[in-house]
């Protein structure tokens, strides 16, 4: 079974942002549905092209608690149109 | 707008001074012969009207507010204005008519697509456009939203919607990719943060100023605006500086922080103060006013309004929070290995004070916070035939 997540957003929206929101769509759509201790994918639609710190820190915010930043960078792998996501997020988590 | 009124009231200890009150035909004439519209001149329009107001309680008043000058001094000054016309018509319930004439430059161009424009009469369907174009409008170089905070907090995907907007609509002018999506992305953090933090609604205001030449440098040149403002009684450095005091025992960065802090108030002063102190500690790595001791957006934010200046021919940004200022010239925006801001050119907040240039203060008080953000960018194809 893929350990994957694709994330959904409304067509019109190419940029993210909100601590806040950030949490409520980790909470909608990944948690309970990633197994955090194995290798895990998740997908960003092609449309986004940024992603502002404070959605990351909201977004990620449980997943740290879970398995650490280390765990992050060791487990997650990151599907986007956007260029080095994973080490933007990764600078915006520590 | 949220706790607007706010802006008023808070000035009414500070700055009460009595003043003589012009009145011809039933209108009160606030004349401003300022040089440049800036914070005197402010100051001079709350004081006028806190005179009016003891003086002719609950009475609703005509008040003609006239500038000799014709040049604003920043965008900034430019939002207080239409902060306290909205103030007069819509809590006061005042006839309000602004006199003046422009004459804009790259950084105040956005007058032109000002709602003060419309009050160039008491008429009442102009009062009414003028709160209308005070909450939004994108028009042509003008884009202007007021984010609610209960708007947000129904929706906040409302969030990302306004920084892809902004981004949206900076693509109609000639900004590269990498500064049309920085500046969206500070806008909508400040937006976020007056939400998160102050518990409130937040004006933002964007114009393009296109089609400039220097007298010192050749080519073109443009202007991108920002002007963002909230009002709340949570001051920038408000929430640190009250978690740092309840705390008796502090840990990690907390206890660097007080560290930083025994070392700084032996230095504090009129012009450097406990205040400036933990304003500038809003921008400190891991360092938060909230209780959650979630950062939000320190050095994110200081960091990419670095990126934006240095993507910049010049540019004139600062915070005001209280009667405080921070100016974010880039030489002060330097971190140390450790991910501290010092405010001064060394990086060195731990023993060392800001630079007293990125420190000042303000004539009058702003209950919440208030970015102005101004960049003068070369144009792209100017740059791209220079590189040829």
């Amino acid at each position: 079974m893929k350990n994957l997540i694709e994330l959904k957003f409304n067509s019109t929206v190419t940029m993210l942002a909100g601590y806040d929101y950030g949490k409520q769509i980790y909470e909608s759509q990944v948690k309970g549905n990633l197994d955090l201790f194995s290798d895990f994918t998740i997908k960003f639609p092609d449309q986004i092209k940024r992603i502002a710190s404070s959605f990351t820190q909201g977004f990620f915010r449980e997943m740290v608690e879970e398995i650490g930043i280390i765990g992050i960078q060791e487990r997650l792998k990151v599907i986007s149109s956007k260029e080095n996501l994973k080490a933007s997020i990764l600078r915006d988590l520590l | 707008m949220r706790n607007l009124e706010a802006f008023i009231d808070k000035n009414r200890s500070k700055s009460h001074i009595k003043s003589r009150l012009n009145v011809k035909n039933s209108i009160f004439y606030c004349i401003i012969d300022d040089i440049v519209f800036g914070q005197e001149a402010i100051k001079k329009i709350i004081n006028y009207i806190l005179n009016i107001e003891k003086k002719f309680r609950n009475q609703k008043v005509s008040i003609c507010i006239m500038l000799h000058s014709d040049n604003f001094k920043d965008k900034l000054s430019i939002l207080f204005l239409e902060c306290i016309c909205y103030y007069l018509i819509n809590f006061k319930k005042y006839k309000v008519k602004v006199a003046f004439s422009i004459r804009p430059n790259i950084w105040t161009e956005g007058v032109i697509s000002s709602p003060l424009m419309i009050l160039n009469t008491f008429d009442k369907v102009n009062a009414e456009k003028f709160t209308g174009k005070f909450f939004f409008e994108i028009y042509q170089n003008h884009y202007r939203k007021l984010v609610k905070f209960d708007e947000l907090k129904q929706n906040e995907e409302i969030l990302s919607k306004v920084m892809t907007d902004i981004d949206n609509f900076l693509k109609m002018f000639s900004t590269s990719n990498d500064f049309r999506e920085k500046i969206a992305e500070v806008i909508a953090e400040l937006i976020g943060n007056a939400y998160e933090h102050g518990g409130t609604d937040c004006l933002v205001d964007i114009d393009v100023a296109d089609d400039y030449i220097s007298a010192e440098k050749e080519g073109n040149f443009y202007g991108i605006n920002v002007a963002v403002i909230n009002f709340s009684d949570k001051l920038v450095g408000s929430g640190i500086s009250k978690i740092f005091f309840q705390e008796t025992q502090q840990k990690g960065r907390y206890k660097e922080l007080e560290d930083a802090y025994i070392f700084h108030r032996d230095y504090f002063d009129e012009r450097y103060t406990q205040e400036d102190f933990f304003n500038i500690s809003a921008f400190q790595h891991k360092i938060s006013g909230r209780e959650d001791n979630r950062v939000t957006g320190g050095t994110g934010l200081t960091k990419l309004i670095r990126a934006l200046e240095e993507m910049s021919v010049t540019h004139k940004c600062y915070i005001v929070s209280g009667d405080r200022v921070i100016d974010f010239k880039k030489e002060y925006l330097i971190y140390d290995e450790n991910n501290w801001i010092g405010f001064n050119k060394e990086g060195n907040f731990k023993t060392q004070l800001p630079d007293p240039e990125a420190i000042d203060s303000f004539k009058i008080f702003l209950p919440g916070v208030a970015y102005n953000l101004n960049f003068a960018l070369r144009r792209e194809e100017d740059k791209n035939e220079k590189s040829n």
